[in-house]
C-alpha cells in the first residue's frame, strides 16, 4: 500500500513561487522520477510529500488519507538524502537502528531486518565503522539500507546517486532497479539526471520552473513530448530546434523549414485544431538525421562544423546557412570540419511545437511500430 | 633566498622551504635575522615561564618570598593546605564551577538550538547583542546583584553558582549557536522522519554532532567560575561556603604574606584544570568530524 495523490499543490517562498499548480498521481508500487533542471521545484514537491515543508495551498493524500497535517514521522516513509544524512557519531549499525530505537520497536524484530537490509546491501563488515570510515559507495548502501529497514509505505529519493562517481553510479543505479523489483515500495525519485531516468522510472514527471510538464514512461516522453521544454530537456544531445512553418494541403501537413518544404506522413493529424499555416519551431533529434559525404540534389545541404568522436557514433554540428543542426553518424565515419554533407530527415522524427506556447502541435498517437517498419524515408524536394 | 633554491630541482609542495637550503647557502643577513627572532621568542619564553617556575620553587622552599630563587626543600606548605578547610574550599569551587557550566551550558544549548534552527525574528541584531552582553565588567553588577541576593535571602554557594552560570552564558551562547549552526539540517530531518521528536533530535542527534562546541562551552564557563574571585567574595556570606581564591586572599595577611603556602595551594587549585583540558581534548579538537555526514 502507498498511492499518493498530490492535488492542485501550490508552494510560495514568500513572493516566489516553487511549486505551481502540482497534480499528480503515482500507483502503489510504483517507480517515479521527478526530473527537472536544478532550481525547478521537484526537490520542494519531494519534501512536501515527505512532509518537511507544507504545501501552501493544495492537497496530499496517501493511500487516500490527507497527510498535509500528519507531521513527517506518521507518514510511514523513509527517505534517502542527497547528502546521505548519516549520524557521523553513530556506527553502521546505530544508524541503521535509529528509527526502530527512537519507536521502541520490538528489539528481535528490529534484528531480523536489519540482517535481513545487512545481507542484502553486503553491509555485514561494515557494521562496526563509523561513516567517516566509510566510502562514498558504502555510505550510500547504509542510507539506502537505513530507509529499507522501515519497510515504509513510500519511499522518497532526492537525487541518491548525485555525489557518486560515473561508474559506481551506474552500478548503483542498477542495483536500485534490483531492490525495487525485490521490495516494490512506491519509490519518488528526484534527479536532474535524465539517464536515471529513463533507465529505472517506471514513470517519469518532469519539472520545469515549478510546473509539471509532462508525465509518462520513458519512451512516451521521449518520443512523444508535449511541449518544447520537455522535447529539449530529455535526449542527449539534445533536440535540434528551428523556426519553420506548419501548413496543410489536399495531400496532409506539411512544414517548410532550411528553405525546403517537407511533406509530413498521413499518420500525422494535429492535437487540436489550428489555424493553418503558422510559425512553429521544427524539431528533429541528432539520431533522425542521415548524414551523406558530398552535396546531393534534393536534399538539404551543410557543411561539418565540428566533429565531436566518441567511440561507438560521431557527434556532428553541421552548418545549413542560418541553421546548424547536431547530427550523430556512426562511430567510423570519416568526416572532417568544412566537408560539404547532405542531410536526410527522418521525417516520421519530425516535430512540430507552437512557437508562442511551445506546445506540440502534432498528434502522434496514430504513430505504431508498424509505421516504422513501413515509413520510408521520404526525400526533401528543394522549395521552387 | 629564491636564487638558491632555483639552483635545486622544483621543491616537493609538502616539504618545507628551509629544509632546502642547506645551512651554508643562508646569507649572514638572514643568519642574523634568525638570531634576533629566536632571541626575542627565547626572552618572552622566559618572562612567561618565570612565575610558573616561581610558583614550583616557593611552593617547597621553607624560606618562600616573592622572589624567584632555589628552594629549601620543604613539604610543609603542601601540609598546610591540605587541611580541611583548604579541601572544603576546593570542594566548594568544585560544586561552585559544576553548577555554572551545568546552567550555562544547558541554557546555552537550548538556546542555541532555537537561535540556529528557528526563525527567531532580529536574530542577527539579538547575537550582536549577546556577544556586546560578554563585554560588561563584572563589577558594575556586582552591587546591584548583592542587594537582589540579599533581599531574597540568597547570598550562598548554590545561588552564586548559578549567578556565574549567567555570567558565562552569552559567550557560551555564541559558541555553541555556531556549532549547531555547522550541523547539517538533513541529519534532523532524517531524524524527524524516523517519528523523533524535537528534545530526541536534540539530544541523539544535534548535540553529539555539535560536542565540540558543546565541550568548549563547558570549558569556559567552568574556568570562568573555577577562577572567579569577586563574585564569591561578595555573594557568599557562610564562611563553610567559601571558594578557593577566597581561601588564597585569606593567606595575604595583614603583617605577612605567606608566599610558600599560596604556591603551594595555587597548585593543587590548578591541577583540575588541567586535568579537564586533558579529559576534553579530544573531542574538543574535533573528534566527531563531520565526515560522513555529508558528502565526503
Amino acid at each position: 500500500m502507498g498511492a499518493v495523490s498530490i492535488e492542485q499543490v501550490w508552494k510560495r517562498f514568500g513572493p516566489h513561487v516553487a511549486v505551481s499548480d502540482l497534480n499528480l498521481s503515482i500507483t502503489d508500487g510504483e517507480f517515479l522520477v521527478l526530473l527537472g533542471p536544478s532550481g525547478c521545484g521537484k526537490t520542494t514537491s519531494l519534501r512536501m510529500l515527505a512532509g518537511l515543508e507544507r504545501p501552501s495551498t493544495g492537497v496530499i493524500k496517501i493511500d487516500d488519507l490527507v497527510v498535509n497535517d500528519v507531521p513527517a514521522g506518521k507518514r510511514d516513509i523513509a527517505m534517502v538524502f542527497q547528502s546521505y544524512a548519516l549520524y557521523p557519531h553513530m556506527t553502521v549499525r546505530r544508524n541503521l537502528t535509529f528509527g526502530p530505537r527512537i519507536r521502541r520497536e520490538n528489539k528481535a524484530a528490529t534484528e531480523r531486518a536489519l540482517n535481513e537490509v545487512v545481507n542484502v546491501l553486503g553491509l555485514e563488515a561494515l557494521l562496526e565503522r563509523r561513516p567517516s570510515q566509510l566510502s562514498g559507495g558504502q555510505r550510500q548502501r547504509v542510507a539506502l539500507g537505513r530507509a529499507l529497514l522501515r519497510r515504509p509505505k513510500l519511499f522518497l529519493m532526492d537525487e541518491p546517486l548525485s555525489n557518486l562517481d560515473a561508474a559506481l553510479r551506474g552500478q548503483v543505479r542498477a542495483e536500485l532497479v534490483r531492490l525495487h523489483r525485490q521490495f516494490p515500495i512506491t519509490t519518488v525519485y528526484v534527479t536532474h539526471d535524465q539517464v536515471e531516468a529513463m533507465t529505472m522510472a517506471d514513470k517519469i514527471a518532469i519539472m520545469f520552473h515549478g510546473r509539471l510538464q509532462q508525465t509518462g514512461t520513458a519512451q512516451q516522453v521521449f518520443d512523444d513530448p508535449d511541449n518544447l521544454v520537455v522535447a529539449t530537456f530529455v535526449g542527449s544531445p539534445p533536440m535540434n530546434t528551428m523556426p519553420g512553418t506548419l501548413s496543410a494541403d489536399g495531400n496532409g501537413l506539411s512544414v517548410a523549414c532550411l528553405g525546403t518544404t517537407i511533406p509530413l506522413p498521413g499518420w500525422m493529424g494535429l492535437r487540436k485544431p489550428a489555424p493553418l499555416p503558422q510559425p512553429i519551431s521544427v524539431g528533429i533529434r541528432p539520431t533522425d538525421i542521415e548524414v551523406a559525404a558530398g552535396p546531393s540534389e534534393g536534399l538539404i545541404s551543410g557543411r561539418v562544423d565540428v566533429v565531436e568522436p566518441m567511440g561507438a557514433e560521431t557527434f556532428l554540428t553541421i552548418d545549413c546557412g542560418p541553421q546548424s543542426l547536431m547530427c550523430r553518424a556512426p562511430g567510423r565515419v570519416r568526416m572532417r570540419a568544412g566537408e560539404n554533407v547532405s542531410l536526410t530527415l527522418d521525417t516520421n522524427h519530425l516535430y512540430a511545437f507552437d512557437s508562442k506556447t511551445g506546445d506540440a502541435l502534432i498528434d502522434r498517437s496514430r504513430w505504431s511500430d508498424g509505421d516504422v517498419q513501413r515509413a520510408h524515408r521520404l526525400e526533401v524536394t528543394h522549395h521552387a | 633566498m629564491t636564487e638558491s633554491i632555483a639552483a635545486y630541482p622544483p621543491p616537493a609542495a609538502v616539504q618545507p622551504v628551509a629544509e632546502l637550503v642547506p645551512e651554508e647557502t643562508r646569507s649572514a643577513a638572514e643568519r642574523r635575522e634568525m638570531l634576533i627572532v629566536n632571541g626575542l621568542l627565547g626572552l618572552l619564553g622566559i618572562l612567561f615561564l618565570a612565575p610558573m617556575l616561581w610558583i614550583f620553587f616557593a611552593s617547597v622552599d621553607s624560606d618562600a618570598s616573592y622572589a624567584l630563587s632555589w628552594p629549601h626543600f620543604t613539604l610543609s606548605h603542601f601540609r598546610e593546605v591540605t587541611r580541611g578547610d583548604f579541601l572544603l574550599s576546593l570542594v566548594n569551587t568544585l560544586l561552585l564551577s559544576v553548577i555554572a557550566s551545568a546552567v550555562s551550558t544547558i541554557a546555552a544549548i537550548l538556546g542555541g538550538y532555537a537561535l540556529s534552527r528557528r526563525r527567531v525574528p532580529l536574530s542577527d541584531e539579538l547575537m550582536v547583542a549577546i556577544l556586546f552582553l560578554t563585554g560588561i565588567p563584572l563589577a558594575i553588577m556586582i552591587v546591584p546583584v548583592f542587594q537582589i541576593y540579599a533581599q531574597y535571602n540568597l547570598l550562598n554557594l548554590w545561588a552564586t553558582g548559578v549567578f556565574l552560570g549567567v555570567c558565562s552564558l552569552p559567550f557560551a551562547l555564541w559558541l555553541i549557536k555556531t556549532g549547531m549552526d555547522a550541523v547539517p539540517k538533513e541529519l534532523e530531518e532524517a531524524a524527524r522522519i524516523e517519528q523523533a521528536n524535537i528534545l530526541q533530535i536534540i539530544l541523539h542527534v544535534t548535540v553529539p554532532v555539535a560536542l565540540p562546541s558543546i565541550f568548549a562551552a563547558i570549558i569556559y564557563s567552568f574556568i570562568n567560575a573555577w577562577g572567579a574571585f569577586l563574585p564569591p567574595l561578595v555573594l557568599i556570606s557562610d564562611q563553610a561556603q567559601i571558594t578557593g581564591p577566597i581561601k588564597i586572599y585569606g593567606l595575604i595577611g595583614n603583617s605577612d604574606i605567606r608566599y610558600g603556602d599560596i604556591a603551594a595551594f595555587s597548585l593543587i587549585y590548578s591541577l583540575p584544570v588541567v586535568v579537564l583540558y586533558i579529559l576534553m581534548s579530544r573531542p574538543f579538537s574535533g573528534g566527531f568530524s563531520m565526515g560522513g555526514a555529508v558528502k565526503g
